[in-house]
């Protein structure tokens, strides 16, 4: 039983280890089946390599033909960047040269300006001087640039007092205070001799990006004008006396017939002599408005303006004209306010204002008719003289040519009126030059009002023109 | 009778100087007349005149110079101008040198001129 009981174990264990080894060779057996299976797929993978291998050396393939034709492309770019610079090195030569001769153009241009031009900068040093500045004020390109232009050359009013610096018009424009500087004030500049001229300038800013960064000045010798001036009214002297001495001759010798110095005269004659008279009378004031006109427009009145007392003087002016006024019966009527303070002008001057307005309000109304004359003060305290008529208007089309020089209306040019289309043009001239303001209103065959107004502050003091060529 | 006074004319304009000579004369001065300034100086250094009446644009001696000259001169005699100039600078330049007159012929008659003459050697 024992051995049986052995063999059975013996071969049990036998069974036992067939069991287990059959076992492991099916473990061993499926093992393999995996890795034949990964074994599978690993060939699939590499296969997929292999192509996508095969693709990318394709590709590779392709790229290097791009590159070669890269290369070739470059190779051409090159060739045209080679030519291209050559050409726009061509241009710029030409352009420089062009632009170089555009500048040497333009400093000739401004070199030759027959005007002195000077250039600042901002700190108002010399940048740049012309040939005219040299001639001038005798000083040289290389002894002034980069010199202050205040310092060196020096302005004198016409009083001959210097101008200093901060009224000196290049420091004001270069402070941005004054933007440009008129003509109407001439000076003298100095030259480095020390001798002066008479000069007129004007300067102007140089603004970049809204920025003064200098300043340019340009200035003439008026040494000329002065004398030109001076000839205009030398000339109107010289012609005042050749007009006025052959009407002197007719007025004082019709004068002494028809006072009977050389024997009575008929009554007839004296008619005759009456028109004579009459008639150089009318060329006498003709030759003086003429005078006034040339006078105010070349500046040659003396304007001496002092406290004048503005009602005063239109009463005289009221019975200087009161044989005419009575003549055509008119109804004269004076208004004139209390307490009219008086007005700082020139007297001879406001005088001829008032004669011309009375004058013509007389001239241009038919007899019976009505002329106011009245003076009063407004708001802002401006005195304001005014003439009214019930005359014949000035036609609605023709108002705006009224104070034109030499213009007449239509509707009196017709008339018997005498008259030279100057008296409005003087008064308005005169007016305007005291700071006042001369305008009317007016209906044809209705009438005429006329406003002049004049401010009661400061006239300012002007010399004539003989006086302008002592400075 | 009173002695009559004596005027002289400087006045290059002969119908001018004719018709003042006489209306003067006919007023009761005497009166002597020449046609330029340098006339005009020559005599007065000769002769005394109670008045001048001076015209001043003239041919040798102008008006201006005649005055400056008088000046020179102290020769004080009164002098009126009679004269066509009429701007205000000439009217100023003979005042400096004090004349007190200055007439614009063409602006006024004889008559007017006698009457001044008369007050002015009143």
């Amino acid at each position: 039983m024992k051995f049986h009981k052995k063999i059975i174990s013996a071969s049990d264990n036998i069974a036992l280890k067939l069991a287990i080894l059959a076992k492991e060779k099916e473990s061993a057996r499926r093992k393999l089946v995996v890795t034949a299976k990964q074994l599978a797929v690993t060939a699939k993978e590499k296969e997929s390599i292999r192509r996508k291998l095969a693709v990318t050396a394709k590709q590779l393939a392709v790229t290097a033909e791009e590159k070669e034709s890269t290369r070739r492309k470059l190779v051409v770019t090159a060739q045209e960047l080679k030519k291209s610079y050559g050409t726009l090195e061509k241009k710029v030569l030409r352009r420089t040269k062009d632009l170089e001769q555009i500048k040497s153009k333009n400093e000739a241009i401004l070199t030759s300006i027959g005007d002195g031009l000077v250039v600042v900068d901002k700190e108002g040093k010399i940048s740049y001087i012309n040939k005219s500045f040299e001639e001038m004020l005798g000083w040289k390109t290389q002894e002034i640039v980069g010199k202050s232009m205040v310092e060196v050359v020096p302005r004198e009013d016409l009083n001959g007092i210097e101008v200093s610096f901060k009224e000196r018009i290049l420091t004001q424009v270069l402070a941005g205070q004054k933007f440009v500087a008129d003509l109407t004030n001439p000076f003298y500049y100095i030259r480095k001799d020390k001798s002066r001229f008479p000069a007129s300038s004007i300067v102007a800013p140089v603004v970049l990006n809204k920025k003064i960064v200098g300043a340019v000045e340009v200035f003439r010798d008026i040494t000329k004008e002065k004398e030109i001036d001076k000839a205009k009214t030398e000339f109107v002297s010289l012609a005042s006396h050749q007009l006025r001495t052959p009407l002197s001759t007719v007025n004082w010798y019709s004068e002494m017939l028809l006072t009977g110095d050389v024997g009575e005269v008929t009554s007839e004659q004296k008619k005759y002599l009456e028109e004579i008279y009459n008639g150089n009378q009318r060329m006498v004031d003709l030759v003086n408005t003429l005078l006034d006109v040339s006078r105010i427009e070349m500046g040659t009145f003396m304007v001496e303006p002092k406290p004048t007392d503005i009602v005063k003087l239109a009463r005289s002016v009221i019975d200087e004209q009161k044989l005419q006024i009575d003549e055509k019966k008119i109804k004269l009527s004076p208004s004139f306010e209390d307490n009219i303070p008086l007005v700082r002008a020139d007297p001879k001057l406001l005088r001829m204002v008032i004669q011309n307005l009375l004058s013509n309000a007389v001239k241009y109304t038919p007899e019976i008719g009505k002329v106011g004359i009245s003076i009063s003060l407004d708001n802002e305290k401006n005195v304001i003289l005014k003439l009214s008529d019930t005359g014949y208007g000035i036609p609605k089309n023709q108002q705006d040519k009224i104070f034109t020089k030499l213009f007449r209306a239509d509707n009196v040019i017709g008339k018997d009126t005498e008259g030279t289309g100057l008296g409005l043009y003087i008064a308005k001239s005169i007016v305007e030059q005291a700071g006042g303001k001369l305008w009317f209103e007016s209906i044809e065959n209705k009438g005429t009002t006329f406003y002049a107004t004049l401010p009661l502050g400061e006239v300012k003091k002007k010399r004539g023109a003989k006086a302008f060529s002592s400075r | 009778m009173k002695i009559s006074k004596k005027i002289l004319i400087i006045e290059d304009e002969k119908t001018l100087a004719r018709a003042l000579e006489l209306k003067l004369i006919h007023s009761g001065f005497e009166v002597k007349k020449v046609f330029n300034g340098e006339d005009g100086i020559a005599l007065l250094q000769k002769e005394s005149f109670s008045l001048i009446l001076l015209d001043l644009i003239m041919p040798k001696m102008d008006g201006f110079t005649v005055l400056a000259v008088l000046k020179g001169k102290k020769i004080k005699t009164p002098v009126m101008v009679l004269t066509n100039l009429s701007q205000d600078n000439d009217v100023k330049r003979t005042k400096e040198f004090g004349v007190k007159e200055f007439v614009i012929k063409s602006n006024t008659p004889i008559a007017t001129i006698v009457e001044r003459v008369i007050k002015l050697l009143k």
